[in-house]
């Protein structure tokens, strides 16, 4: 996890902006049509640069960084732990008034209604996964099982830097004679799982790649009963596919 | 590419190399399914699977965001 994800805390994006809390898996909240939105998405691979402190919050502890348009102005606070980069808050700018956006971004700091909420994590991290994470993961698993199909010998190891962490071994199998091959998708899973959840990832990830391949969806694959070569696989997927009209080189052909 | 199978028919399984085993293979076939249908109708219920199972939110946390209970598969 190395990109840096601009999002929009649930206070800010229902209070400040008006706009309801999207599906995460749906939506992200940085797609919200909204001029400081646009603004973080922008700022966000390099905030802090070219952005000035909110000095009444870095007083306070909270590095924020202003952020404007026309007589909006908004502050980011990017947190280095998960690299999101998030807008706080979205108000007008009236100076000398009690209500002016900066007066209020430190009221509701003083409340503690500022900074995300444990909440806005995970819908965070729920973008990242759904958006980012899953789609990569499944485009690696498209080029590895190609590369498989081309390269009867090879086995290609696929790394996910996800918040859900795993590693694929992909692998494409003859059956002999039968003009047949198996292509073996095996998970290595990092960290103890759910049990539901250790299910419905490969199943998203291999629905992905399937659509692109022409390849049964997930539904329709079998459960290999450990497989030789990989024992360490947590779970190791099977489907069945005739080689001889195939889309892409298979096997060398 | 043409799918031929989605099952392995028993006359080829002494030759593939992947022993399947079918109790798993159901198991996964029948949450993979219900996973399908919800990412297909851009179902919530999907993102409180995981909100849920994997980030640890309750049922009032899943409310607060606009989320449904969490599913049983």
């Amino acid at each position: 996890m190395t990109d840096r994800w601009p999002c929009v805390t649930a206070r800010c994006l229902l209070e400040d902006i008006g706009e309801p809390l999207p599906d995460p898996s749906s939506q992200r909240r940085a797609d919200v049509d909204h001029p400081l939105v646009r603004e973080l998405c922008r700022l966000a691979p390099t905030t802090p640069q070219g952005q000035k402190p909110i000095l009444s919050l870095q007083s306070e502890g909270l590095f924020a960084f202003r952020v404007q348009y026309s007589q909006l102005r908004g502050c980011t606070w990017h947190d280095g732990n998960t690299e999101v980069v998030w807008l706080l808050a979205s108000l007008l700018r009236k100076d000398g008034d009690p209500d002016d956006a900066y007066e209020e971004f430190s009221k509701l700091h003083a409340a503690g209604k500022l900074v995300p909420t444990q909440r806005d994590e995970v819908a965070a991290a729920l973008e990242r996964l759904f958006h980012d994470e899953v789609p990569r993961l499944a485009e690696k698993v498209v080029d590895a099982v190609e590369t498989a199909l081309a390269n009867p010998d090879s086995k290609v190891d696929v790394a996910a830097d996800a918040l859900v962490p795993v590693t694929v071994r992909v692998e494409a199998i003859e059956v002999e004679d039968e003009g047949l091959a198996e292509i073996v998708v095996a998970f290595f899973r990092t960290n103890t799982l759910d049990h539901t959840v250790a299910l419905a990832l490969p199943t998203l990830v291999l629905d992905h790649a399937a659509a692109k391949l022409g390849l049964p969806r997930a539904r329709d694959w079998e459960v290999g009963k450990g497989f030789a070569e990989f024992p360490q696989a947590a779970a190791t997927y099977v489907t069945i596919v005739e080689f001889g009209d195939a889309t892409f080189p298979v096997f060398g052909q | 590419m043409t799918t031929v199978q989605r099952v392995l028919p028993e006359v080829l399984e002494p030759r593939a190399r992947v022993e399947r085993d079918p109790d798993a293979t159901a198991e996964f076939q029948r949450v993979a399914s219900q996973v399908s249908a919800m990412a297909d109708a851009k179902d919530p219920a999907l993102t409180s699977l995981f909100a849920s199972r994997h980030f640890g939110l309750s049922d009032a946390d899943l409310e607060e965001m606009g989320l449904p209970p969490a599913p049983e598969l």
